[in-house]
């Protein structure tokens, strides 16, 4: 897997976000995109999802040198984490990432959805609702949602927001084990415990 | 694991959300059950218990039908808008996976608006002899069309100011000419005169027309 | 767009209307109540072009993203609901000076109110959506779908309804009713009102645009 970011720039109205982006991330590699609040990591991120389009320039997303063009073709290579994601309130924790993965096409049994809620410290609470998690459990199952699905890239947005040092120290494990598998990670943080996978890294002003 | 996606799983996965989703909160659909009773009744009791004409019971039949769809169907967008996992979906779901998923639990929804209203309707205006399966078959057929051009209209005011009555307003136009076409068929039935094909075959061929169109427009408005 | 198109324009329209009021014969049976159809006639003409400019330019939008191509969509759509409106209001002044009603739903009162209340849709989506890529796609999602609607509409409002419209002035065998001067009129003010319609969408754009880059 490779994205290539080439002259990539984001304005919205006047302002402009961050322009000339140039970089390409491979397999086993670590992207990290620093910047102060608003600064536009989130968006760079979304745009690296296809989620959002870039004011110029392209991104290219390239599986085994097959360039995938469309959103729907590059959608099932890509697993997209950040505070805005939010999960359903009335179903189970269990169900929430059952259903996206399904949503997805895939078709994880009880056990790969166990093995999943069990590396984040979530099996207790395969069974209850969504609304009884706290804000770190919400954090943790958006890494077990991730675990599930394992797509080849994770766009990891403020991965260790809401955790306490366990939660943080379990994340950053979770990110070294698949990078070492050959995942290609991005992430948007300003967090040094971060930075230092990053194999490359884009400061935005 | 690289995903074989699966265009059907991933529907039925969106279906099967929607409907715990509203078994589980059920408060929504009681109050749309007790809005399809007061429309009727006060509709009935205004008559003052007397059976209009045919064509004019299937109008009101048909009227009531869309204000009840109306009253519930923005909710397959609106819910998501106002829980913030329209983004997640957006994220993890086919867009046309959202799109078939969203408007088979729609028709679901109206055929079981379709299942209470009709009884119902049938008793408070004291129709005879109301050949119950023509009629329900024409309000099914009506319903698809519906759920097609509502699912996308949903949507599209999802996320918009003043959403409920923009949904409205965007909706009827669009389904117009199945509303008249159905109205006209339904009087037939009512008079106790047997339905012509050309008219069914139009209701179905808006029908599939509606739900390929919806089909095609709405990934883009998906997409930002 | 240079002056001497504009006072062109100006002139055609001013002479259509001269023409109307003085040369045009009374026609059969309608006296001269149909000097309003030289109105009417065009009207309803450019509101219907304005539906279908506008669904070209929003196929181009959707093909392209270039927002250009939404403006010019959402401008037709607004210029023809104007002249839905003229034509749907001077429509119902014949109605009610020959027939003695305002509205009887007739096909074509129905299929050119069915065309404001689809342009009406237009414009409240476009007012309630905030973000400027959303309300494009929508405005053009929105107006291809009623586009589908229309041929639907076609088959089944003559269906519908009795028909209360006079006996169209061309007939099933081709032959023109008309007097030809009529006739000639007539085109000239088709041509003059389309005329002021794309004046009225250059205008407008320019307007538009130059408001959007500040």
């Amino acid at each position: 897997m490779s994205i290539t970011l080439n002259d990539v720039s984001k304005r919205f109205g006047t302002k402009t976000l961050f322009s000339s982006l140039d970089c390409t991330v491979s397999s086993g590699e670590c992207l990290v995109v620093t910047g102060r609040n608003g600064s536009g990591k989130s968006t760079l991120l979304k745009i690296i999802a296809r989620l959002l389009k870039p004011s110029s320039g392209r991104v290219e997303i390239r599986a085994d040198k097959t360039l995938l063009r469309h959103f729907e073709q590059s959608l099932p290579y890509i697993g997209l984490i950040s505070p805005e994601l939010a999960f359903y309130d009335q179903l189970t924790g269990g169900e929430n990432i059952g259903l996206l993965a399904r949503a997805r096409g895939l078709e994880p049994v009880r056990e790969d959805i166990s093995r999943a809620l069990r590396a984040v410290n979530l099996e207790n609470f395969s069974n209850k609702y969504l609304a009884t998690y706290s804000t770190g459990m919400i954090q943790r199952l958006r890494f077990a949602l991730l675990s599930l699905i394992d797509p080849p890239i994770w766009l990891i947005d403020e991965g260790l927001s809401n955790l306490d040092s366990d939660g943080q120290a379990m994340v950053l494990a979770l990110i070294e084990a698949r990078l070492k598998q050959g995942h290609l990670i991005a992430m948007a943080t300003n967090g040094q415990s971060e930075v230092a996978y990053a194999s490359q890294i884009i400061a935005l002003p | 694991m690289l995903p074989k996606s699966s265009l059907y799983r991933s529907i039925t996965a969106i279906l099967k959300k929607d409907f715990l989703n509203e078994l589980r909160s059920y408060y929504a659909l009681s109050t749309l059950i007790m809005f399809i009773l007061t429309a009727l009744s006060s509709l009935s009791m205004s008559l003052g218990g007397i059976t209009p004409a045919p064509h004019l019971l299937a109008a009101l039949l048909w009227v009531i039908l869309f204000f009840s769809a109306m009253a519930g169907l923005s909710r397959v967008f609106a819910q998501e808008a106002d829980a913030g996992t329209l983004f997640t979906l957006k994220v993890y779901a086919l867009p046309q996976a959202v799109y078939f998923g969203k408007l088979i639990f729609s028709f679901l929804l109206l055929a079981g608006i379709n299942i209470i209203l009709l009884p119902l309707f049938i008793l408070f205006f004291n129709i005879d002899s109301p050949r119950f399966l023509p009629l329900l078959g024409i309000l099914l057929l009506g319903s698809a069309g519906l759920a097609a051009v509502s699912t996308l209209t949903a949507a599209m005011s999802a996320q918009a100011r003043g959403r409920s009555s923009l949904f409205t307003v965007l909706t009827f136009p669009l389904i117009l000419p199945q509303f008249l076409s159905a109205i006209r068929l339904t009087g037939t039935i009512l008079s106790a005169k047997p339905p012509t094909t050309g008219e069914t075959l139009f209701l179905a061929g808006y029908a599939v027309a509606a739900i390929t169109a919806g089909s095609l427009l709405f990934d883009f408005l998906w997409s930002d | 767009m240079p002056k001497t198109t504009t006072f062109a324009l100006l002139l055609w329209l001013l002479t259509v209307t001269t023409l109307v009021f003085t040369i045009v014969p009374p026609a059969l049976g309608l006296g001269y109540l149909v000097r309003i159809m030289f109105f009417h006639i065009p009207m309803a003409w450019v509101a219907v072009l304005g539906f279908l400019l506008s669904a070209w330019w929003a196929i181009r939008y959707l093909r392209t993203k270039q927002m250009r191509y939404h403006l010019l969509s959402s401008s037709a759509a607004r210029l023809g609901l104007i002249f839905c409106l003229l034509a749907t209001g001077s429509g119902a002044i014949f109605a009610k000076l020959t027939w003695g009603a305002y509205w009887n739903w007739d096909p074509r009162q129905t299929t050119i109110f069915i065309l404001l209340l689809i342009y009406g849709a237009y414009i409240s989506l476009e007012a309630s959506v905030e973000d400027p890529a959303r309300r494009a796609n929508a405005a053009a999602v929105y107006t291809l779908f009623s586009f589908i609607t229309v041929p639907f509409l076609v088959f089944i409002i003559p269906r519908f309804f009795e028909s209360l419209h006079p006996e169209p002035l061309i007939n099933n065998a081709g032959k023109i009713q008309m007097d030809s001067i009529m006739i000639g009129v007539l085109l000239a003010a088709l041509a003059g009102i389309t005329g002021l319609f794309l004046w009225l969408l250059q205008y407008w754009m320019k307007r538009r645009t130059t408001k959007v880059r500040e």
